[in-house]
């Protein structure tokens, strides 16, 4: 009986030894550099964002963020990377919406599911605004839906693609507003732009930060912005819902959030939800991010995940079309 | 045929093959992804049978006579020559490719570091190095070079291996 | 005018930024010559680094990395048949030769002293005539791609004098090898072997650095008799020795610079084509045309002013229009916007300080690098000297680091041997490399614009095919693609009339 007394007092010690040694690792977390996946090349949008808040959180987080570029398959390579990962917290990934979906869903063979990642918190949110060149005939909305319907198929509408999340945008917005237009796919939102200035297209749909310098210099005009609130660097672009009447939904706005691999300690992953929401709140990063004149639109880990299970469902809908 | 004839004809071959092999693949796609690559290889798949014709045909005197001439015995020394140069260039892909692919499995099966001061040290030697001092030398100081440049100074992520340390 | 220029020196004459420009030239020397690093990478990486420095300062740095490190890859071009960068694969066409024979540093140096005329030459235009160039720039559509895209691909025919049908093989490879992944249009990713890494198709550094490199390490190792250097024996000359004879080549250097600028305002085609296409127009003029591939001066000169002349031209939509036209570019806007600054008229009037002391220090950067560049150089040429038992595996070491590190995947090393096994077999089999890379090149570029062209007039053949006949800038393209074909089967003939290919 003393045998089994023993027995079990060792066990009681070792697990609560165990209990605490995790406790006090999750405690002491980090511990040392902790490593940011990119799933795109350096020097690119989802880039230069992820750099900008490397060097701010260190603060925060107590050790540095480190960023690993894995570019490649329009973020396939860089997704799968994150969802294979240790999961030992030390390995993050910037993930995007809904690239991160529509590279799942429009093809075939992808080794990673949405399942396989644990959500830390939203950081961007980068609308899909409708844009024209300066000296277009369209003044604004209304003139250029009336021209599209009179015209199905027949106004070019250019736009990162083919399969972006700028396509989905025009898609889900043809569909809710009866339009039918031509799209045509450009090597990202900045050669699109190029072609619209150049009047080499009527209209184009390039991300709101990638048209905004262009905006404001007057060269281009934009008629509408995809999302439910205005878009902060161009106040006076309308949201689709005062242009048209209508309420379109605006899934294919880009947003930029982190998450982990599923497994990764609740503990921790809090931890790194609450690094990233001071680094958000930090004044001199938000400054920063306000000379670059990049959209801020924080969401806690939690209500990232209900959002993004929201979204699949619609993504889900329209990703047909672009196939 | 001369031996300079037999190896352009190899090349059109390869050529031919190759053409081939991609409006295959190319006949597996949408018309409308796929009418680039397959205008291009069949236009490839013409060349190469134009080349084959070009190098079997006669194009001067000059060539007639090279030809009436080929079992002239400084010719035959020639393609000797050729031979051996040849062969010793097959010889050195050979080994070239053998090492860098091992290099490459090296990196994933063990790290950056290790695989890497192996190779140096297993390629200076097999090409002729004997000195050790050279040997360790240069291995670990290229190493380490290459390793600073990369991962430090530019930052980036090494590759992955088994091995944790590196 | 003068005032700009005043208020940019202002903006310049800072111990920071001149320590700025001095590091990004030094770092751009190193980075451009080694095969493997590129200037997209070394702008690309070292942006946050700049973070912390002045504007004026940071972007002068990171101006300085691009243009050195375009010019830098003339090095190894010249000595090592491997080209440092893309923009230099057409100066080792007579570089090398050239090395070969002896005058190493007569190659280097008019590589350098081009590359500098070049790049001074684009950063004048930049200051003087931006804006109605940049205006220039935007009447590109995409049946003006296409067809300087067409134009370009004949450029192929020229380079392949000689060796024509094997030349256009190799051309037409390279235009093959450019359709893996996927369809610009449509999206159908093609010939992947259903491995993600290739859904971008075959990266251009990865192939660039496993077609020269594989097969220079293989002839290195194969080759019995000792090396020829006879620049051992007889003391060097000194570089400035060679200024005369390359301000001698004034046509040369102003058409390369001009080609280069305009090859540079129109976004997406890039430092490479504009070599390629400056060293053919330089061979249709030269009154020695035989002598180019065989290390002719004017060939070295024609694609190393050129190349760099892009580079002034690049960055004339990027700041006037806030368009980048090539990857390093579409990084220094990142870098711009980083430091707060927004292209378009605010960086010349409310930016004007920070906008001309970048100007300014491009001029600096360009003419800085001849030192710097001649300096590294001299002892480059003496890495050439070191046994072959010891480079070899250095080269191929850094050839895998190198195909690595551009996207941090080892299979990009793989591709990169593959590349090499077709470099191989077409060295051995006496096949021209230089046509497979301007295929490579331009492959995606025709093809994207023909899908593109098709897509925005939903597929009317018919309408494509009259926008080619009467858009104007589309006539000009096709008289020079014309011209250029015409004079191609005209050299042909003469050739084979003299020799018997």
């Amino acid at each position: 009986m003393l045998n089994s007394v023993k027995t079990t007092l060792t066990a009681l010690s070792l697990t609560l030894g165990l209990g605490f040694g995790a406790a006090a690792q999750a405690a002491d977390f980090p511990q040392k550099p902790v490593a940011m996946i990119v799933a795109y090349s350096p020097g690119g949008g989802t880039d230069t964002a992820a750099r900008v808040l490397a060097k701010y959180i260190q603060h925060h987080l107590g050790q540095r963020l480190i960023i690993q570029n894995k570019p490649g398959a329009g973020g396939q390579i860089g997704f799968t990377a994150l969802s294979k990962s240790k999961t030992d917290g030390y390995k993050i990934g910037f993930i995007n919406i809904p690239s991160i979906f529509l590279v799942k869903m429009l093809r075939d063979d992808v080794p990673f599911e949405m399942s396989d990642f644990e959500m830390v918190g939203n950081i961007q949110l980068d609308p899909v605004v409708l844009t024209v060149p300066a000296d277009s005939p369209y003044k604004n909305f209304a003139d250029f839906a009336k021209a599209a319907k009179a015209n199905p198929g027949g106004l070019s509408v250019g736009g990162d693609g083919p399969q972006s999340n700028n396509q989905l945008q025009l898609v889900v917005a043809e569909d809710v507003l009866g339009m039918d237009v031509n799209f045509v796919p450009f090597n990202g939102s900045g050669p699109a732009i190029t072609a619209t200035l150049g009047n080499q297209i009527a209209a184009s749909v390039p991300s709101a930060s990638s048209a905004t310098n262009h905006v404001k210099s007057g060269k281009l005009r934009a008629l509408a912005v995809f999302a439910d609130k205005r878009y902060p660097y161009m106040p006076d672009v309308p949201t689709i819902r005062e242009a048209s009447g209508m309420d379109v939904p605006g899934i294919g706005a880009s947003m930029r959030g982190v998450a982990v691999p599923k497994g990764v300690d609740e503990e921790k992953r809090r931890k790194l939800e609450a690094a990233f929401k001071a680094v958000v709140e930090d004044e001199k990063f938000q400054a920063h991010i306000q000379r670059m004149g990049l959209p801020l639109a924080y969401m806690s880990a939690d209500d990232f995940a209900a959002y993004l299970k929201e979204a699949e469902a619609g993504i889900a809908k329209y990703s047909d079309l672009l196939k | 045929m001369r031996l300079d004839q037999k190896r352009e004809s190899l090349f059109c071959g390869l050529a031919f093959l190759t053409a081939a092999a991609l409006i295959l693949a190319s006949l597996g796609y949408d018309i409308e992804s796929a009418y680039f690559p397959l205008l291009l290889s069949l236009l490839m798949g013409v060349l190469a049978i134009a080349l084959f014709v070009q190098t079997l045909m006669p194009h001067s005197k000059e060539t007639a006579k090279a030809q009436t001439e080929a079992a002239d015995q400084s010719d035959r020394d020639q393609n000797d020559k050729d031979r051996a140069v040849m062969r010793d260039q097959l010889i050195g892909f050979f080994k070239i490719f053998v090492a860098v692919l091992a290099y490459i499995a090296g990196i994933q099966l063990t790290n950056y570091t290790v695989a890497t001061l192996a190779f140096l040290i297993l390629m200076m030697g097999m090409l002729g190095t004997h000195k050790v001092l050279h040997l360790a030398l240069v291995a670990a100081g290229m190493t380490a070079l290459l390793s600073y440049l990369f991962f430090t100074f530019l930052g980036v992520t090494p590759p992955e291996g088994l091995m944790a340390f590196g | 005018m003068i005032d700009n220029l005043l208020l940019g020196f202002s903006a310049l004459m800072t111990p920071m930024a001149l320590l700025a420009v001095f590091a990004g030239v030094t770092g751009g020397v190193i980075i451009g010559s080694l095969p493997g690093l590129t200037s997209t990478m070394g702008v690309a990486l070292l942006i946050p680094l700049t973070f912390s420095m002045p504007p004026e300062a940071g972007l002068a740095m990171l101006g300085g990395i691009y243009l050195a490190s375009t010019y830098s890859g003339s090095i190894s071009a010249i000595l090592l048949n491997i080209p440092g960068t893309p923009a230099a694969v057409a100066t080792l066409l007579d570089g090398h030769p050239m090395s070969q024979k002896g005058q190493s540093m007569r190659a280097l140096a008019l590589a350098t002293f081009g590359s500098s005329i070049g790049g001074i030459l684009s950063v004048i235009a930049l200051f003087l005539i931006a804006p109605p160039l940049a205006d220039f720039s935007l009447k590109f559509g995409s049946p003006e791609y296409f067809l300087l895209a067409i134009f370009g691909i004949t450029v192929i025919a020229s380079l392949s004098a000689g060796a024509m049908i094997k030349g256009l093989i190799a051309g037409l490879f390279g235009l093959l090898l450019s359709t893996i992944g996927a369809h610009p249009v449509t999206g159908d990713v093609r010939f992947s072997f259903g491995s993600p890494i290739l859904y971008d198709g075959i990266p251009m550094v990865v192939s660039l650095i496993g077609l020269y490199s594989i097969p220079e390490v293989i002839a290195m190792i194969s080759r019995k008799q000792v090396k020829i250097e006879e620049s051992s024996k007889t003391p060097p000359r000194s570089a400035l020795s060679f200024l005369p004879e390359a301000l001698a080549q004034r046509v040369n250097i102003l058409r390369s610079s001009l080609i280069g600028i305009i090859v540079g305002i129109i976004p997406g085609v890039g430092c490479s084509v504009g070599g390629f296409l400056s060293y053919d127009a330089a061979k249709r003029a030269s009154r020695e045309p035989q002598a180019f591939g065989k290390g002719s001066p004017e060939g070295i000169i024609a694609s190393e002013t050129a190349n760099n002349a892009v580079t002034g031209g690049t960055l004339i939509p990027l700041l006037t229009l806030g368009i980048p036209g090539n990857p390093v570019t579409a990084v220094l806007l990142g870098g711009l916007m980083i430091h707060g600054l927004r292209p378009g008229a605010d960086l010349f009037t409310l930016n004007a300080e920070i906008t001309y002391g970048f100007i300014l220090s491009l001029l600096v950067a360009n003419l800085l690098f001849v030192p710097i560049g001649l300096f590294f150089a001299r002892y480059c040429a003496k890495v050439i000297q070191i046994p072959t038992a010891i480079l070899a595996p250095c080269i191929l070491a850094l050839a895998v680091i190198g195909s690595y590190s551009i996207r941090s995947s080892l299979e990009d090393s793989l591709i990169m041997l593959f590349m090499g096994v077709v470099g191989f077999i077409m060295t051995f089999f006496a096949v021209p490399r230089a046509p497979l890379v301007l295929g490579l090149v331009l492959g995606t570029l025709a093809e994207s614009e023909l899908a593109r062209s098709l897509a925005l007039v939903q597929g009317d053949v018919l309408a494509f095919a009259t926008q080619l006949v009467t858009r104007p800038i589309c006539i000009v393209l096709l008289i020079l693609c014309a011209y250029a074909l015409y004079q191609g089967i005209v050299q042909h003939r003469r050739n084979s009339n003299l020799l018997d290919t």
